[in-house]
């Protein structure tokens, strides 16, 4: 009950920001489509044809409104440089569910613009979106991208609390947001890559934040391959689970505020 | 005429002093430097190696090949690199200036509020993506055995200087909205999304909706008509086209700010 009262509180602070999340919604969906219009102009790209392409973008922009956390800078600059932290060390409630409950709802709520606009593009273009049909890989393809969540959540939290340590965040921020750019699959399907490039990225943490989600929904992937995602998914999640505790415990040693 | 060169004059003053103050606000906050030359450092990087990687499975785009798409990596990094030292914090911090009613004491000042507005801050430290536009630049003009002239070189300093109050007429055409909508504080981390429009050719939009092409526009053109330029491809219609654009939307986003400071109701409106 309590866990519900919070989060619906949660809900209530981020309705009453709607229309700069329908700004931040936006935001996320001018590279997608930058990207449609250039790969229109391509020569004959090897396995993908042009509404494959287009199909993929537009999961794209749906699973990232959903799956990508945004809270580093929040959990960095207010919380952990200008001591709003303190504040929430003295309730008795974990600072890491209260931004999960934070993040749970704006990504609902991006999430519900991304369907909308899903809905309108399923209508006026029905032939575009290739979609799994089998509701096997349906079902793996939603467990994989909720695991993706807990995944961008907790790696965004481990780099937000990177601020225990450094005074000044934003490179560390700006680096990892060209990284989730190029590597996740934001940019481009990651076997648009070089190949050698392409082994390498899709072993690293970012491919399971978008491009697995988004090839597992496109039907792309065998029911064996969508396993394989999801085991490396949870290998994942658990390493960044392990460093963020770790690094929570030595952090929160580090931690000073003050205060009249 | 007369109280048009004494304005220059006055304005010259000021912004030489503005030059000074931030260049030792630079220096105060060395942290900053660093912290602020890295992330530039990172996106001007990623500019370029964006670009490699689209054009890794793919020689041809519309028409473009790689070396000419490459050409628009580093001078997107040339041109957006005023655009940014010059004028991008001021215009950073438009909606909180006018979110809490601090334009009143900008609207009491004997300066123009445009100016204030747009060019009290002045970010040095992205000089270094200026470095790297113009040595990536410099490079694929010569693995490209492009001669750049001085003749050609002095068309594309104006034609920056035009793309430059092109972009900063996009921008103030669109932040003036923040007087009637003032908690809309991501609009400018919109506009550098929007910015990604001009890195790519014009032809990548022709297929795009005709009124988004005409809102878009003036970005498709800010990067390719000094890259047509520097590679000796541009016309001179073109170039009469892209000057008078960038008057007429200088002109338009003066007289919209003019127009838009009569709704201005301070924070306690």
């Amino acid at each position: 009950m309590r866990n519900l009262k919070i989060i619906l509180l949660q809900f209530q602070e981020v309705i009453e920001d709607r229309s700069r999340i329908f700004v931040w919604f936006l935001l996320g969906i001018i590279t997608p489509l930058i990207m449609i219009l250039f790969w229109r102009g391509a020569s004959h790209i090897p396995g993908w044809t042009s509404n494959e392409i287009t199909s993929y973008y537009l999961l794209a922009i749906i699973i990232n409104a959903i799956i990508m956390c945004h809270q580093e800078e929040h959990v960095g600059t207010i919380d952990i440089q200008e001591g709003g932290l303190s504040s929430y060390l003295l309730k008795p409630f974990s600072y890491f569910w209260l931004i999960f409950f934070n993040e749970l709802a704006y990504r609902l709520l991006q999430g519900i613009l991304g369907i909308l606009l899903l809905v309108v593009f399923v209508g006026f273009f029905p032939g575009l979106f290739a979609f799994a049909k089998s509701p096997d890989v349906l079902f793996l393809s939603v467990i994989i991208a909720i695991v993706a969540f807990l995944l961008t959540f907790i790696f965004k939290m481990i780099i937000g609390i990177l601020a225990f340590w450094l005074t000044e965040t934003r490179g560390a921020f700006e680096a990892t947001n060209v990284m989730i750019v190029i590597f996740s699959g934001l940019l481009m399907p990651l076997a648009f890559l070089p190949s050698w490039l392409e082994q390498i990225v899709s072993k690293m943490p970012f491919a399971y934040m978008i491009y697995f989600p988004v090839i597992a929904f496109e039907g792309k992937l065998t029911v064996l391959e969508l396993w394989q995602v999801l085991f490396m998914e949870f290998f994942w999640l658990g390493i960044c689970l392990l460093i963020y505790k770790k690094l929570w415990q030595e952090g929160i040693k580090q931690y000073t505020a003050v205060g009249q | 005429m007369e109280i048009f060169f004494k304005k220059t004059k006055h304005y010259t003053k000021v912004y030489k002093m503005l030059l000074r103050l931030n260049f030792a606000r630079l220096l105060a906050y060395r942290a900053d430097l660093v912290n602020s030359t890295i992330a530039h450092t990172i996106w001007a990087s990623f500019t370029i190696v964006q670009m490699l990687l689209l054009t890794s499975k793919t020689s041809h785009i519309f028409g473009w090949s790689r070396n000419e798409l490459l050409i628009l990596a580093g001078m997107y990094n040339i041109i957006y690199s005023f655009f940014y030292m010059f004028f991008s914090r001021g215009f950073n911090q438009f909606s909180t200036t006018i979110n809490f009613g601090r334009l009143d004491g900008i609207l009491t000042k004997p300066i123009d509020s445009q100016f204030l507005m747009t060019c009290l801050n002045i970010t040095y430290t992205h000089l270094i993506r200026l470095i790297w536009g113009v040595g990536f630049l410099a490079y694929v003009l010569f693995t490209m055995r492009v001669i750049v002239t001085p003749l050609v070189l002095l068309g594309f300093i104006v034609l920056v200087v035009f793309s430059v109050m092109i972009i900063y007429s996009f921008w103030m055409l669109i932040m003036t909205l923040t007087i009637w909508f003032p908690k809309l504080s991501n609009l400018a981390d919109l506009l550098y999304q929007i910015n990604q429009i001009s890195k790519f050719p014009q032809e990548i939009y022709k297929g795009a909706s005709l009124y988004l092409l005409i809102l878009l526009f003036p970005l498709t053109v800010v990067i390719v008509t000094p890259a047509k330029e520097i590679l000796q491809k541009v016309l001179v219609g073109d170039v009469i086209g892209f000057i008078a654009c960038a008057l007429m939307l200088f002109i338009v986003s003066r007289r919209f700010w003019r127009f838009a400071l009569r709704f201005y109701t301070s924070a306690s409106g």
